[in-house]
């Protein structure tokens, strides 16, 4: 009498189980995977003149997502100037070029705008330095980091100091052009705050920041747990840079 | 019930659990958020130097795959830093009491127009036995340190019998099991700092 028993309720066990694993698995609400838009040239860097854009769409996972309309722009990072037409060719489902030919060295925002066939909305922003004359590029280059994939480093903004040094920058150095980002002379951080200094380097060139030097494409981060202070040149405004950890 | 059933439930309860999304993968030590010195990331790859050693033997990076490296580039007369460094790193040696072959402490001379191997010898045993002192005087020392972003010039002081002073970066850095530039450590960092990190990295290795 008690064997039947027994078997039924591992039986009716392992259905319930099996029930709610099939639940949890085939009705959970569908994970909305996040897309972003990846940026390549022709040439690279780019330089005054006529040049060709990729774009490629796709998720998180690096799966290629289709895309209704796809929209770019181009314009400077100063008033006065006219946004670049930027004709759009679409050359696969999730994949666009589109020919600029770009009017003035300096830097300039190239602006995306897609309309997924799921009729989410993808918006981003690459930051890119268009040079006077051609240079050439670390070999693993050929890729623009977009706003939102330099905001990828900051995971805790209350307690990250966050710098990034903008593809071109030596280049607005040696054309006596002061950029937008200006290194401070002292950075100010303390144990119980802002404890963590993030310094990327999205430049084709190394760069030291005080007592740091960033290769072309790293981030250096670094968690202070005492107080200190560390001094050291700096080849982006050209004077000392201090680091100094309060309580 | 019938056996092959309860086998059968057994089967498609463990199939179903199986295709549940795995979790993420555990992150390495240096992306943990737990490291003390500053986390080169990506890994900095490094060319395959080799380096005149006082062991006897050149020193070839490659050759020492598997083993972690703190790297300092100096000089013997420096009168501050590089022993105030050196001084640490015996603490950090002594505190961790990890054989040689895991860890190797290296000093790379910026000024081999002084510095033999004989007295480099000398002066890391000054410090610890174990302790690796390496030298090269061609030009592939000049690739060495920009691979490393160190600076290092040559600076004129007149009457002392030093004659010269290198002024140059005086960060130690972290080579990892695989070769590659992992952290960097600021001049003035604790050296409890250093030991609380290769706590971390060396039972890695």
């Amino acid at each position: 009498m008690g064997e039947p028993i027994l078997k039924k309720v591992i039986a009716l066990t392992f259905i319930a189980a099996a029930a709610l694993a099939v639940s949890f698995f085939y009705l959970r609400k569908p994970t909305v995977v996040p897309v972003h838009v990846a940026l390549q040239s022709n040439p690279y860097p780019l330089v005054v003149g006529s040049s060709r854009l990729f774009f490629t769409v796709s998720d998180a996972n690096g799966a290629a997502v289709d895309v209704q309309t796809f929209d770019v722009s181009a314009e400077m990072n100063h008033a006065a100037m006219l946004s670049l037409y930027a004709p759009v060719t679409r050359t696969a489902a999730n994949t666009f070029t589109s020919d600029i030919i770009w009017s003035m060295y300096g830097e300039w925002y190239v602006k995306v705008q897609a309309v997924l066939a799921d009729g989410r909305t993808v918006a981003d922003t690459f930051a890119v330095y268009v040079y006077q004359i051609a240079v050439t590029a670390p070999d693993y280059e050929n890729q623009f980091r977009s706003e939102s994939q330099n905001q990828t480093v900051i995971t805790d903004p209350e307690h990250q100091y966050v710098i990034t040094i903008p593809q071109g920058t030596q280049a607005m150095q040696l054309a006596g052009m002061v950029g937008e980002m200006v290194i401070p002379e002292e950075i100010r951080l303390s144990v119980r705050g802002k404890n963590t200094l993030i310094i990327q380097n999205n430049d084709l060139v190394t760069h030291t920041v005080g007592p740091y030097t960033i290769a072309p494409g790293e981030v250096i981060r670094q968690t202070f747990t005492e107080p200190n202070t560390f001094v050291g040149v700096c080849t982006i405004g050209m004077s000392t840079v201090s680091i100094i950890i309060e309580e | 019930m019938n056996p092959n059933r309860l086998f059968f439930f057994a089967v498609l309860l463990a199939a179903l659990v199986g295709c549940t999304p795995a979790s993420n993968q555990p992150k390495s030590v240096f992306e943990s958020g737990e490291m003390r010195g500053a986390v080169i990331n990506p890994p900095r790859q490094l060319s395959d130097f080799t380096l005149a050693s006082t062991t006897g033997k050149p020193f070839k990076l490659s050759e020492h795959k598997g083993q972690t490296m703190l790297i300092y580039f100096g000089y013997r007369s420096c009168p501050d830093f590089c022993p105030t460094t050196f001084a640490e790193l015996k603490h950090v040696y002594e505190s961790l009491n990890q054989p040689a072959d895991k860890l190797k402490i290296l000093f790379v001379t910026i000024d081999p127009e002084r510095d033999t191997l004989d007295n480099l010898g000398l002066y890391m045993a000054a410090f610890d036995d174990d302790f690796i002192g390496l030298r090269d005087d061609t030009p592939a020392l000049q690739s060495l340190l920009d691979e490393f972003g160190v600076v290092a010039t040559k600076r004129v002081v007149g009457e002392s019998a030093l004659s010269y002073l290198m002024d140059h970066t005086a960060s130690v850095f972290l080579i990892d099991s695989t070769g590659e530039l992992r952290m960097q450590y600021l001049y003035g960092t604790n050296y409890r700092d250093i030991v609380h990190d290769l706590q971390l990295i060396l039972p890695q290795t």
